[in-house]
C-alpha cells in the first residue's frame, strides 16, 4: 500500500465546494462560505465551517471521517430566518451522497440537529445557528 | 433462531455497579482530555470541568461561562470542541441531539 493512498483530501475544501453548487444556499449567502473569520467580518448572512477533528482509527483506512462544525450567522436576520437558512445548508449536506468534487469524493454525511446559540460577545447578540456534520471522504 | 430480549434489559445493564463504574471512568477520561485539548492558557476552563451524576446520567459539565463559546465558537472565534474531541479520543460515539 502506498502512503499516497492514505493522504486524504481537505474536508473543508470539499464541503465548501459542495455547498457552492447548491443554488438555494448561494442564493442567500452568495460565495460567503468561509473557513475562518476575522476583521473585517464577511457581510451577513454567511456560513463558516470549523474543522473540529473526528474519531480515531486504529487501522489504515481509505475513508476519512472528519467532523465539521457548521455555523450560519444571520446578523440582522431574525432567528426564524437564520434557522430556515441553516436548514437549507443542512439539507444540502444531508443530500450529499457519492458526490465527486475537484479534490476528492464525499461518500456520505452524518448531520446533527441545529441549535441556536447565544453570542454574548456582541451587542445586540448575533444569531448563530450551528450544527455538526461528519463527512466521509476519500481521494 | 430468534432471540427475544427481556424488556428493559439495557436500562438494567446500564445501572449495574460495574457498568456504572466504567461509565464514570469514561467520563473522567473525557473531562481530563477536554481540559487538555482546550487552548485556554489560563486553565480556567480545565479547572471548571467536573463529572456529575444525576440519576442514571453521568455527565461532564463545565461551569466556565465561556464554555459554549469554547465548544461551539462564536462569530469571530472558531470552535475548539474540546468535549467532542475528547469523547472521540476516548473511543465514545458522539451523538448530538437537536436542541434549541
Amino acid at each position: 500500500m502506498s502512503i499516497t493512498d492514505l493522504v486524504m483530501p481537505d474536508p473543508l475544501t470539499l464541503a465548501r465546494e459542495r455547498l457552492l453548487e447548491v443554488d438555494e444556499v448561494t442564493g442567500e449567502v452568495e460565495e460567503r462560505i468561509t473557513d475562518r473569520t476575522g476583521d473585517p467580518l464577511p457581510e451577513l448572512p454567511f456560513v463558516r465551517l470549523d474543522l473540529i477533528g473526528g474519531p480515531p482509527s486504529a487501522v489504515p483506512e481509505r475513508l476519512d471521517h472528519a467532523r465539521i462544525q457548521v455555523h450560519v450567522f444571520g446578523g440582522q436576520h431574525t432567528e426564524p430566518a437564520t434557522l430556515a437558512l441553516a436548514q437549507i445548508v443542512r439539507a444540502a449536506l444531508v443530500a450529499t451522497r457519492s458526490w465527486v468534487g475537484t479534490t476528492g469524493v464525499i461518500t456520505g454525511t452524518d448531520v446533527s440537529g441545529p441549535i441556536v446559540l447565544p453570542d454574548p460577545t456582541h451587542s445586540p447578540p448575533l444569531v448563530d445557528v450551528t450544527f455538526t456534520v461528519s463527512l466521509y471522504t476519500h481521494p | 433462531m430468534d432471540i427475544d430480549f427481556e424488556p428493559g434489559w439495557q436500562e438494567r445493564i446500564t445501572r449495574q455497579a460495574g457498568v456504572r463504574a466504567l461509565r464514570r471512568d469514561s467520563a473522567t477520561d473525557v473531562a481530563s482530555l477536554a481540559g487538555a485539548l482546550a487552548g485556554h492558557a489560563s486553565g480556567t476552563y480545565a479547572d471548571s470541568l467536573e463529572v456529575e451524576e444525576a440519576g442514571d446520567a453521568i455527565r461532564v459539565v463545565s461551569s466556565d461561562p465561556s464554555a459554549h463559546i469554547i465548544e461551539f465558537g462564536s462569530i469571530d472565534t472558531p470552535a475548539q470542541a474540546p468535549m467532542r474531541r475528547a469523547a472521540d479520543a476516548a473511543g465514545l460515539d458522539v451523538v448530538e441531539e437537536p436542541r434549541r
